[in-house]
């Protein structure tokens, strides 16, 4: 098997493994705080990982989504990397127009 | 508490499902969350993004590290299926809630249609040709036949068109576009329907993300229900994977046609009433 098959499979798992971590974080939090879960009519990052280390389950739990949802964008910039480092360039042109069309989902969908 | 279990039972059935059929799980998750736990359906639309992305990074996982996914190919029909699912999101959050449930459930009765078709699709392989050079070639093993199978992806413009529909689909209905993909991957492209199944899943957390992002800001996401149906899939993605082979895929699509068939006409009275 191919390294890159490797680290792919390796980055994915870890981010699925780390958000289902921060939901079972985010049910203790709310039993042990006596606190409940609600949803924010809107989403800053920054106040979620404030949120996060302040024991917020809210946050916690929104971090959790917002891992899960990064987990194959961060896949998808791992592959990029290793496209340019071998000099891939067609896959370098297409991995990165996809980077950028998900970044500019990005800024329309949390920018500040 | 009860309705926080029943999500993440859902979620297992859904997992469970999604792996079985190669999809994400959309079209399942909108219309349960919708018609049973009584949810909007922009709540449902978000929280089926995020399951989507949940299910997808969970399979592909396993399936790039057996080499079943194309990387290559997946992130080329990538490129359209992104733009097309940016471009659905937008247009969803815009929409009335009545004219998005009509046609949803018509979408749904066109999916009930191609998977009616695809459990009468011959098997791909027989298209295959000797010639295996070009960008878009790969190799996997295949447990089953226990020999590598090599294959060259073809026509490829069809098969990005249907992607950029798909995407423009997933966008707009929280949905993953497997449905679409995976035919057009194995009837267009001529891939192994196994490939096409981990290429397509592979393809669809990067798309789901995209839309999931816009529905994020939107404060459609609701984040107890979310997490519980997340918890549910990885769950039963997992069982999934450890009883496929005891289960016939005929079996299991005959079934999954009638509940959409169901579920679209629950979804196309409710549209059309007051």
């Amino acid at each position: 098997m191919e390294k890159v098959h490797v680290t792919t499979s390796r980055i994915l798992t870890y981010g699925t493994v780390l958000s289902l971590l921060f939901i079972v974080l985010a049910l203790i939090e709310t039993v042990l705080l006596k606190s409940s879960i609600e949803a924010y009519s809107s989403v800053d990052i920054l106040p979620l990982i404030n949120g996060l280390f302040s024991m917020n389950p809210t946050d916690t739990l929104y971090c959790a989504l917002l891992v899960i949802i990064f987990t194959p964008i961060t896949s998808l910039l791992y592959l990029t990397f290793f496209f340019l480092i071998t000099k891939d360039i067609p896959m370098i042109i297409f991995s990165f127009t996809v980077l950028c069309i998900i970044v500019s989902a990005v800024i329309i969908g949390l920018g500040s | 508490m009860i309705t926080a279990f029943a999500l993440v039972f859902t979620g297992v059935c859904v997992g469970f499902l999604s792996a079985l059929l190669g999809i994400g799980g959309g079209a399942l998750i909108i219309p349960v969350m919708v018609i049973v736990f009584g949810y909007p359906i922009h709540t449902a639309i978000a929280t089926s993004l995020i399951v989507i992305v949940a299910t997808s990074s969970s399979a592909a996982s396993v399936n790039v590290l057996k080499g079943l996914v194309n990387i290559r190919l997946g992130i080329y029909l990538e490129m359209i299926t992104a733009a097309g699912a940016v471009a659905g999101g937008l247009i969803s959050t815009n929409l009335p809630e009545k004219p998005l449930m009509l046609s949803f459930s018509v979408f749904l009765l066109v999916m009930a249609f191609l998977l009616y078709k695809g459990t009468r699709a011959k098997d791909v392989m027989e298209y295959q040709a000797k010639d295996t050079s070009g960008v878009f070639r790969t190799k996997f093993y295949d447990a089953q036949k226990k020999d590598y199978i090599t294959y060259k992806a073809k026509n490829i413009p069809y098969t990005t068109l249907l992607s950029g529909f798909a995407g423009l689909i997933s966008g707009a209905m929280g949905l993953g576009g497997g449905i679409f993909k995976v035919p057009a991957m194995n009837a267009i492209s001529k891939l192994p329907m196994k490939a096409a199944t981990a290429t397509s899943n592979f393809m669809i957390g990067m798309t789901a993300s995209a839309g999931a992002l816009i529905y994020f800001k939107s404060g459609y996401v609701q984040p107890l229900p979310s997490g519980m149906m997340v918890i549910g899939v990885i769950l039963g993605s997992n069982i999934s994977a450890r009883t496929v082979g005891k289960i016939k895929d005929a079996t299991i699509r005959n079934i999954f046609l009638i509940f959409i068939v169901f579920v679209a006409i629950q979804m196309l009275i409710r549209s059309l009433g007051k």
